[in-house]
């Protein structure tokens, strides 16, 4: 049978720059459905993040799911981009039974981590273990490392009740050391948020107007369809990573939406991604947890 | 008053609609049998909006504002979780305020309906 071979597009780790996650998303999103073999070359991926990877981790878990065949061209893999796929799992995922490319616990990539299931303690190792006490994450305060735990399980939630995801849910990230930041990105390939809520909204006009609502506190399709309150995981997490000073993206369908600096930035992709990718960068910085300490934002109502 | 600690009912982590309905039971239970009750959250490291939603939120569907706030004692939250108990009761008295009003709505609905037939 023909393969195809797909040209993997560089994606840089921090994208304020819109168009290069549009190319990123346009070509690996159509691949979910498509029955036919494929084989992924990096020959013109430079460099690839968390995001990248997360979104390759679903494609491939999605297809072997369905018995559709997904290859990894080892050979077009530049080698700095083999240290990442290999330290976050990606070429274990792809090659399981060769030793030596299973993740490694020892740098600031942290690992693929699939969640098949509501599985609340494989999660809790999971943050404990990559994300809390690795060596290479900069110190925390209790304070902070509790908002992440909860950032964590209100996504992890998002996944398993709202989703409708046939893989379940992808993590993985990386550490910034020198920036003092985490980024952990969520992935689902569920029916996206976005055509969640436009199913349930009829009076809402995009796929970013969509995402804008779900954001909302109070605004759960969820909630309304069994009559019983919802609605506040996302906007939690928004609020969080504002006083962090972070940074909160999501990419649902065809909208996409970042919270940078206290500014909202929304824009259109090309073709709709398959699910719904969420990622937040947290700075770790002391001085900035203690600055948020008493002040906590669910105050301010 | 009966004291229920919520670590040893679900552990540290209380994060899913699931453990947070095991708790609504036991409070519904003593609701409906007359009964003042403690929440004690000593030792829970993690909660989360759903969690809280379904143990606390939910009773604000089934029981007046005053009955909640005279039958259930809370303890043992920080200030981050206290703070998150507060938005939950919020977005819960405003969920079946808006609930109410929708329901109120149907039924004049209805009623039009009827008298024009």
């Amino acid at each position: 049978m023909n393969k195809k071979i797909i040209k993997v597009p560089r994606l840089d780790q921090n994208i304020d720059s819109f168009d290069q996650w549009d190319r990123f998303i346009s070509i690996v999103s159509p691949l979910f459905d498509k029955s036919i073999p494929i084989i992924l070359d990096f020959s013109e991926c430079g460099f690839i993040g968390p995001e990248g990877t997360a979104l390759i981790a679903g494609l491939k878990i999605f297809r072997n799911d369905r018995g559709y065949i997904t290859e990894l061209d080892v050979t077009s893999v530049l080698s700095s981009v083999k240290v990442v796929l290999e330290r976050s799992g990606l070429m274990g995922l792809f090659f399981p039974s060769e030793s030596g490319w299973q993740p490694s616990h020892k740098d600031s990539t942290l690992p693929i981590f699939c969640l098949k299931s509501k599985d609340k303690d494989s999660a809790i190792e999971y943050i404990e273990n990559q994300i809390l006490i690795r060596k290479e994450v900069p110190h925390m305060t209790e304070r902070l490392k509790k908002d992440i735990r909860v950032s964590f399980f209100e996504i992890f939630n998002n996944i398993f009740n709202h989703s409708e995801s046939p893989i379940g849910g992808v993590v993985c990230g990386q550490v910034f050391p020198t920036d003092h930041t985490v980024k952990i990105v969520f992935y689902d390939t569920g029916i996206g948020v976005a055509n969640k809520v436009l199913n349930h909204k009829t009076d809402l006009k995009s796929d970013v107007e969509a995402i804008e609502w779900a954001l909302e506190r109070g605004n759960s399709t969820l909630g309304e369809t069994i009559g019983q309150p919802r609605g506040l995981g996302l906007y939690l997490i928004q609020e969080f990573i504002k006083i962090n000073t972070g940074i909160f993206r999501i990419s649902a369908n065809s909208g996409a939406l970042m919270e940078k600096d206290g500014k909202r930035s929304k824009g259109m992709l090309s073709l709709p991604l398959h699910g719904t990718i969420i990622d937040i960068t947290i700075k770790t910085q002391e001085h900035l947890i203690y600055g948020y300490k008493d002040e906590f934002s669910y105050l301010r109502q | 008053m009966q004291i229920y600690k919520i670590f040893d009912l679900c552990g540290p982590h209380c994060v899913s609609i699931e453990e947070g309905e095991k708790v609504r039971k036991i409070i519904v239970d003593n609701f409906n049998n007359g009964k003042t009750i403690e929440l004690d959250f000593n030792g829970v490291q993690t909660l989360t909006s759903s969690f809280l939603n379904s143990a606390i939120g939910r009773l604000y569907g089934d029981f007046e504002k005053s009955k909640i706030e005279n039958f259930l004692g809370v303890k043992g939250l920080d200030k981050s979780d206290e703070a998150l108990m507060a938005i939950v009761i919020k977005n819960a008295i405003e969920f079946y305020a808006k609930d109410q009003r929708a329901r109120e709505a149907a039924r004049d609905v209805i009623k039009d309906l009827k008298e024009d037939n």
